[in-house]
């Protein structure tokens, strides 16, 4: 190939280059149109590519089921403390009001006494385990009347009230049970229906 | 996950919140009585659980004798005691008694009523629960009635058929006459004797409503 020829060429190829015809602005915009129109690839829920990313997921989840399960616990830990689920209370029940044949585990028994000038009164009990602090009274209108509603098992049981935390009175309207060695007759309540033997 | 910091810090607290719970959980009560005691009992426990007998009432003797302040020694033998009438009682009553009867029975014969007088009570009325005259019964010996008054009286009303709720009316009627001025064993015999007469019936000069709702200052 001789020089003259090359050279013929190169002018040749400046020349075509050269004579392309500019891109119009349309062309120019349906040609950006089409690639606005092509949706952008889906974002990956889970199956995320890089390896720590897969590793908080998992963390998250297995933390989540931790607390689910730590919930549950605390929950049925609690259901377990607590004395069998009470029925509606119909009525105050005891002995003298004589409740209905009840199926019920235990019933809201309310409980009233008068005790003049009484600071701090409680009732105290076989049901909540003689315990002065399981359920303190309050006032419940005039006259030093002082009440509290609590769920009591069926069954029999001995109760008293503790005036200001030292003096014992028992339910004056109540059938008493006799002194038994403790030096203050206790009173008792009967709850639901006691099956016959 | 869009936002995995967000979420681990979110279980993280919630984690906490739930490991509070836990830890804030009150923690059972201890037993209000001592070392030396709470041995005395449960050795008294061990001997009644072995023999079939309900341990039940004699655990809350022991806490009612911790709640009235009681000296250890009292309590040990007020549960010693209530173990024994117990057994007692389910003797005279029967083994296939309920605990609630062979308490209310315990109880009526701590009190001094005869133990013959259960078996009559439970002869009086099979197949019925005689929780109701026990208590009454009992109610009647707290008010000054003499045992064996007591135990008459209510076998008398039970003999002739008186449903529980008038035992129970009769119970407070004895209250207000011996409250009047009435003699303990007089009030009771003639109250159970004019029920025997008129079950069902009421006493003269006494509408027939049920007594307040227990609980009525």
């Amino acid at each position: 190939m001789s020089d003259a020829w090359e050279r013929e060429l190169e002018m040749r190829a400046r020349i075509a280059y050269r004579s392309a015809p500019p891109l119009s602005r349309e062309a120019r915009d349906r040609l950006l149109d089409q690639v606005r129109s092509v949706p952008p690839p889906k974002r990956r829920r889970f199956a995320l590519s890089l390896p720590g990313d897969r590793l908080r997921t998992l963390a998250a989840l297995a933390g989540t089921a931790a607390v689910a399960i730590a919930f549950v616990s605390v929950t049925a830990l609690d259901r377990a403390g607590r004395p069998p689920a009470p029925s509606p209370p119909k009525r105050a029940a005891g002995v003298a009001s004589g409740p209905p044949a009840t199926s019920a585990e235990a019933q809201f028994v309310s409980f009233r006494i008068r005790a003049a000038g009484a600071e701090q009164v409680a009732l105290v009990g076989d049901f909540n385990g003689w315990d002065p602090q399981a359920a303190p009274m309050e006032r419940a209108g005039p006259a030093d009347t002082w009440a509290v509603t609590v769920a009591v098992p069926r069954g029999r049981h001995l109760y008293g009230f503790l005036i200001n935390g030292r003096r014992w009175l028992a339910d004056p309207v109540a059938p008493l049970a006799p002194e038994d060695g403790y030096g203050a007759p206790n009173s008792v309540v009967i709850v639901g229906a006691l099956a016959a033997s | 996950m869009k936002h995995p910091r967000v979420v681990g810090i979110a279980v993280m607290w919630l984690c906490g919140l739930a490991f509070m719970a836990l830890a804030s959980d009150k923690p059972p009560p201890s037993s209000p009585l001592d070392p030396a005691t709470s041995a005395e009992v449960a050795k008294i426990l061990d001997a009644a659980r072995a023999d079939g007998l309900p341990t039940g009432p004699l655990k809350s003797k022991a806490l009612e004798g911790a709640a009235k302040g009681s000296p250890p020694a009292r309590i040990v033998a007020v549960v010693r005691a209530h173990a024994g009438a117990l057994a007692e009682a389910r003797a005279a009553l029967g083994a296939s008694s309920g605990d609630a009867e062979l308490e209310a029975g315990a109880v009526a014969l701590l009190a001094g009523v005869p133990s013959d007088s259960l078996a009559r009570l439970r002869a009086a009325r099979p197949g019925r629960s005689i929780v109701v005259p026990l208590v009454v019964m009992a109610d009647l010996i707290a008010r000054r009635v003499p045992p064996t008054a007591a135990a008459t009286s209510v076998l008398l009303a039970s003999r002739a058929g008186v449903a529980d709720p008038e035992l129970l009316r009769m119970r407070s009627r004895v209250e207000r006459d011996i409250a009047s001025g009435t003699a303990p064993a007089s009030a009771a015999e003639s109250r159970a004797r004019w029920l025997a007469e008129h079950p069902g019936g009421t006493a003269s000069g006494e509408a027939a409503t049920p007594v307040r709702p227990r609980g009525r200052p």
